[in-house]
């Protein structure tokens, strides 16, 4: 009994991501079996959409990735007690860094890094602070004070109370800072073609300059469907966090 | 014995002193009742004593030991307390709520299993179904048993409880109350206990501490703040029914008249109406061949029947002797008698209690 309904919630669960990678296939099939031309069907090749996705996809992960592993701790650093006063300056600070345009911020560190796939990732790294970060913060402020006062009342320490309590209670809306951070991420991740990082924006941009709308679309609707497909998959991790 | 001398706490930013110039010793194994208006200082009193936050002035004592001295995670582990709301973790299952001090204490996984099991148990909660579940699929009542459980668990000396039993409707409230006072009758612990009703401390307390603005204003066990209220804001705080109030914690059998002549149904009237003269009194109870009150005959009465069946008039329903004035007076005055007959456990009669007396008791406690 169990198991069947297990089943049927994983049926559920894996039911979108599945057509969107079936509807991927079918758009890059279509779009390589009929390419509009010679000129583009040296550019949409099975090899070449290959290649492009996985420049695309380290883009996102090890940008979200860096995003995670500095966003996280200075957002638990900006809620203990000591830093109460400049939690508001940092916020304002990451929320200024969002607020300008990414195509600006790219050009931006290729001036200061030159071209290529590290400065890429650093300015995506700028770009998915803040989500996390701010989702961070006020994940763990949220956390109920009568909560905090228990643990303390029963003699947890500090150390244990954030590993045991706050965390665990604010996993939820970090993690959704995080699937924000994603998404965001696989955007402006097709952007980073402009400073010669690759990425599924190479097609945009070649589709563009060629004025190939086959080659446009390839690379334009592959980067929303993936976009949804993070979306979709981080989105059903996140509900199946408890509380 | 938890012993507080001169406390102040005044928070940051107040100017009114959350607890001022307080001083309560409280003995080992009993119950003290903090009670007074909202916002007298209660939780504050007791954030204190867990070491969660600092006097402003004065010291706490526990044992003679200086609070400031001990470690404070020492001393909190030493403390099960139940706060004020649920506090229940919502992210663990109870069977994990419960045991967080003994984790924290490093007890063997077999001793925290069993402990679980036996907290989940003396709470009333079957733990093969309970154990496993989240606090979100609890009842209010049920969570905060848990709550007391989990205070419980580690078996500290201590506990502080902050209306442990508020969110609980009254009658899953009064259950709570009794088996909590059943459990302690086993356990023995040092407790302080918060609430905002009169009755609750009246019950549960063994001493009474009534706070106002932070000021101690009274300090005694529950009969002396019934029958001795020292101002003004006492007496209108444990309420105008005061005297009944008392009533509710004088039992039965401090009061009861033993040896009275009573009568067997079987006997003949002649008899009856001999006994009636020689008592001097205008009735006589009437009990059955295993020693069971029946009823009872008035002399009035003696000349309507032939035997007594016929003129027995039904009594009110007896007490035991461990019940309280409270239930007597209120099964009189449910039968509009001025008399109850006192029964053992094997429902025999023992003796009785009469109107007379308990309002000498009440005319008593107001002369004072
Ligand atoms: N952290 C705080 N900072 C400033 N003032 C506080 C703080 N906590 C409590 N107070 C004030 O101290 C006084 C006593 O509060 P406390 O919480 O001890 O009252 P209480 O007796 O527990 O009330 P209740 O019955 O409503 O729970 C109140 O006037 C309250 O406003
Ligand atoms: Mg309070």
């Amino acid at each position: 009994m169990n198991k069947i309904t297990g089943k049927k919630q994983l049926m559920k669960v894996l039911l979108i991501p599945i057509l969107i990678i079936g509807i991927g296939i079918v758009v890059s099939i279509y779009y390589v079996k009929n390419p509009g031309g010679q000129m583009a069907a040296n550019i949409i090749s099975y090899s070449n959409i290959k290649r492009r996705l996985i420049e695309h996809l380290e883009l996102v992960f090890v940008a979200t990735f860096l995003a995670i592993a500095t966003a996280i701790p200075l957002g638990i650093l900006i809620t203990r007690k000591r830093f109460k006063k400049i939690a508001p300056i940092i916020i304002t600070v990451v929320n200024f860094g969002q607020t300008l345009p990414s195509l600006a911020v790219i050009g931006l560190m290729m001036g200061l890094l030159g071209l290529g796939f590290k400065t890429a990732i650093f300015a995506l790294w700028i770009y998915s602070l803040l989500p996390i970060l701010r989702n961070t913060y006020t994940g763990i402020r949220k956390v109920d004070p009568n909560i905090i006062d228990t643990a303390y009342g029963m003699g947890m320490k500090k150390m244990q109370i954030l590993w045991k309590v706050e965390l665990p209670l604010a996993l939820y809306i970090i993690f959704a800072g995080i699937r924000t951070a994603t998404v965001v991420n696989v955007g402006t991740a097709a952007l980073a073609t402009f400073i010669g990082a690759g990425g599924l924006g190479d097609f945009i941009v070649i589709g563009i300059s060629l004025m190939r709308n086959t080659i446009l679309l390839t690379g334009a609707i592959l980067t929303a469907l993936l976009a949804v497909f993070l979306d979709n998959i981080l989105g059903n991790i996140e509900n199946s966090i408890i509380v | 014995m938890i012993k507080l001398e001169n406390l102040v706490k005044i928070y940051e930013g107040n100017s009114n002193p959350a607890v001022d110039n307080l001083s309560v010793e409280i003995p080992n194994g009993k119950i003290c009742i903090l009670i007074g208006p909202s916002g007298c200082g209660k939780t504050t009193l007791l954030r204190m004593i867990n070491g969660l936050i600092s006097p402003t002035g004065g010291k706490i004592f526990i044992n003679d030991n200086d609070i400031t001295e001990v470690d404070q995670v020492e001393l909190r582990r030493n403390m099960g307390y139940v706060i004020q709301g649920t506090g229940l973790f919502p992210h663990w299952t109870i069977a994990e709520n419960i045991s967080v001090v003994p984790k924290l204490l490093k007890w063997p996984k077999d001793k925290i299993e069993n402990v679980v099991n036996n907290m989940l148990i003396l709470i009333g909660l079957d733990p093969d179904e309970y154990k496993n579940r989240y606090p979100k699929a609890l009842s209010g009542g049920q969570v905060q048993r848990v709550g007391v459980a989990r205070a419980l668990a580690a078996d500290p000396p201590i506990m502080l409880m902050d209306e442990p039993f508020g969110a609980a409707d009254p009658i899953t409230r009064s259950k709570l109350q009794n088996e909590f006072l059943y459990i302690q009758e086993k356990i023995r612990k040092t407790i302080v206990f918060v609430t905002h009703d009169i009755d609750e401390a009246i019950k549960m307390g063994d001493l009474i501490a009534i706070l106002k603005d932070g000021k101690l204003i009274q300090y005694g066990t529950p009969d002396d703040i019934l029958s001795h209220p020292e101002n003004e804001f006492v007496s209108e705080f444990v309420g105008s029914d005061r005297t009944l109030k008392r009533l509710g914690l004088i039992k039965v059998r401090d009061v009861m008249t033993r040896g009275v002549e009573i009568v067997k149904s079987s006997d003949p009237i002649d008899k009856v109406k001999e006994m009636i003269k020689r008592v001097n009194n205008n009735f006589l109870y009437v009990i059955n061949e295993k020693m069971e009150p029946r009823g009872y005959v008035l002399e009035e009465d003696l000349e309507k029947g032939k035997n007594l069946k016929e003129i027995i008039r039904t009594m009110a329903s007896p007490v035991n002797p461990e019940d309280t004035l409270k239930t007597a007076l209120s099964n009189m005055m449910a039968l509009g008698v001025g008399t109850i007959c006192v029964v053992n456990n094997k429902n025999e009669f023992i003796g009785e209690v009469t109107l007379n007396v308990l309002t000498r008791l009440i005319s008593n406690t107001d002369r004072e």
